[in-house]
């Protein structure tokens, strides 16, 4: 079975021996530990209540080549619903740093998740990725985090179509980004009878969703 | 696995050490990397577990980049390296930005990507010298491939092939290696025009007129009649206008009549190669269909 952590770690650390994974469920991290017996797999959940003294643990123990921190959705119960996702991430960033090898990589999610069955909640995630999300203010937030924990080598990258099973990564390139819409977008989709996929396909054709509402990847590496 | 391929294609001199690119990642059978370089260029990079049978395709596509690049120069990417690694093998060729086309603007390209596009068809510039050897295996290929034929469709096609004497035909054709895979999707537009890809399955059959009939066919979306129109305009001998595929088929000089049955063949050789490289049931099914299609007008 495939997952995300497994394509990440196939993508970006095929070579790393040391792993750590902080999300916020335990689901994918299983899959990808029967997968990769052969490699160091830390996790942390951080729904959990222990996290941060279980993360620290972590940290003091040993230092990984490859950190990966999995989207914090904001539906969390330790944050309010209203706070930014990488608001969370400062408290991380911290300890990120202290266990980050030489030559190390972070790789961040950053998702946005979309229920575009319902038209209220596409302008909700329309309003939400123009404020926050896709805006350069959000990426130079991030950019400066990763930074800060010692990365100088930074990308970013738009995950298509979502995070559980995308299979396309855009790094920004505007050119690359239009020539795949041109390939895969555009209304000659086939129109869908039921009318609770009509916005689906109205964001789809228009591009919207890869554009305006994106999952992003961020990759640093030190 | 980014890491070993940015790795590589630095110490190639391939990628700035700067980190001044942008890479375009598809995950599939191959995972595809598009690098995007300063000043407009670009670098696709295909990748295979090495040992796997992924990279033996990519070895066997380097191979025919090679080979073809030098006859038929801008109708496909320039190879420019391949690495056979202890993890992995890394093919590498020019990247292009490429956009999907229909039948219809394929059938009407002109200048020197028209007449390309014919030498690529016609292939005479392949054929193989040793003709004795492949074509007594032309008639054992294709009575394999009937065999692998539904039931009912394989009874039909066997009494076909005797009826229309498919064997004695086939004997008459040189054998000239064939893309392989020239579907629809195979083909794309670039700035600078058409360009063939994934050329994994070159080769892998030698009876002319194959990509001719699979790019038609796929064309067509599978459709007997979208086909048979063609196939007429191909052979209406409309003076002043020459069809794009009319020179095609007279250097294979057969009638309609026998177009067709090669035709026939092609679409029962590909169903044996979808089939054995496990292709969806999609396509394995277009070709039965239209096998029915065609062969209920045959006369018996």
């Amino acid at each position: 079975m495939e997952n995300y952590f497994l394509k990440i770690i196939q993508l970006f650390g095929h070579t790393a021996s040391r792993i750590l994974i902080i999300s916020g469920n335990d689901a994918a991290f299983n899959v990808c530990l029967e997968s990769c017996s052969e490699k160091l797999i830390s996790h942390v959940n951080l729904e959990q209540t222990n996290a941060i003294s279980l993360l620290k643990g972590y940290v003091q123990e040993e230092s990984y080549d490859l950190v990966i921190l999995d989207r914090l959705r904001d539906k969390s119960n330790k944050i309010p619903r209203d706070f930014p996702t990488f608001l969370r991430w400062e408290n991380l960033g911290e300890l990120i740093k202290k266990s980050l090898a030489s030559h190390g990589q972070v790789i961040c999610l950053a998702d946005n998740k979309l229920n575009l069955r319902r038209p209220i909640t596409c302008i909700n995630s329309l309003f939400n990725a123009l404020l926050r999300r896709n805006t350069s203010p959000f990426s130079r937030y991030y950019a400066t985090q990763i930074k800060a924990i010692g990365c100088s080598h930074i990308k970013r990258f738009h995950l298509i179509p979502d995070i559980e099973n995308f299979n396309h990564l855009i790094s920004d390139n505007r050119r690359a980004t239009l020539a795949f819409m041109r390939k895969s977008r555009g209304f000659t989709r086939a129109f869908p009878k039921n009318p609770k996929e009509w916005p689906k396909w109205l964001f789809v054709s228009l591009g919207v969703d890869s554009w305006l509402v994106p999952t992003h990847l961020f990759w640093g590496r030190k | 696995m980014i890491t070993t391929i940015t790795g590589y294609l630095t110490e190639k001199g391939l990628l700035p050490d700067d980190y001044n690119y942008d890479v375009n990642i598809f995950m599939g059978r191959n995972n595809f990397f598009h690098f995007f370089l300063p000043k407009g260029k670009s670098l696709a990079v295909k990748v295979a577990d090495s040992k796997s049978d992924c990279a033996k395709s990519l070895i066997k596509e380097y191979g025919a980049l090679q080979e073809n690049h030098p006859r038929y120069r801008e109708l496909l990417p320039h190879g420019i390296a391949l690495e056979e690694g202890r993890e992995f093998t890394i093919m590498v060729t020019e990247g292009m930005i490429i956009s999907s086309i229909t039948l219809d603007e394929i059938l009407s390209v002109s200048g020197t990507q028209r007449d390309l596009m014919q030498k690529f068809l016609c292939g005479e510039d392949r054929i193989l010298p040793d003709e004795g050897i492949a074509l007594r295996s032309f008639t054992e290929v294709l009575e394999t491939a009937i065999e692998m034929l539904p039931r009912e469709l394989c009874q039909k096609y066997k009494k076909v092939m005797t009826d229309r004497k498919w064997g004695e035909f086939l004997r008459k054709l040189p054998a000239i290696p064939q893309h392989g895979d020239l579907a629809i999707n195979n083909i794309g537009k670039t700035d600078n025009g058409l360009v063939i890809f994934d050329w994994e399955d070159y080769g892998y059959v030698t009876i002319p007129g194959f990509d001719l009939c699979v790019l038609l066919v796929s064309g067509c979306q599978f459709n007997k009649y979208k086909l048979t129109g063609i196939i007429n305009d191909i052979y209406s001998g409309d003076e002043g206008h020459c069809h794009i595929l009319t020179p095609v088929v007279n250097t294979l000089r057969i009638d309609q009549q026998h177009f067709t049955d090669l035709v026939s063949i092609h679409l029962i050789l590909f169903h044996k190669l979808k089939y054995d490289l496990g292709y969806g049931h999609d396509v394995i099914e277009n070709c039965q269909s239209l096998l029915q299609a065609l062969h209920t007008e045959r006369p018996a």
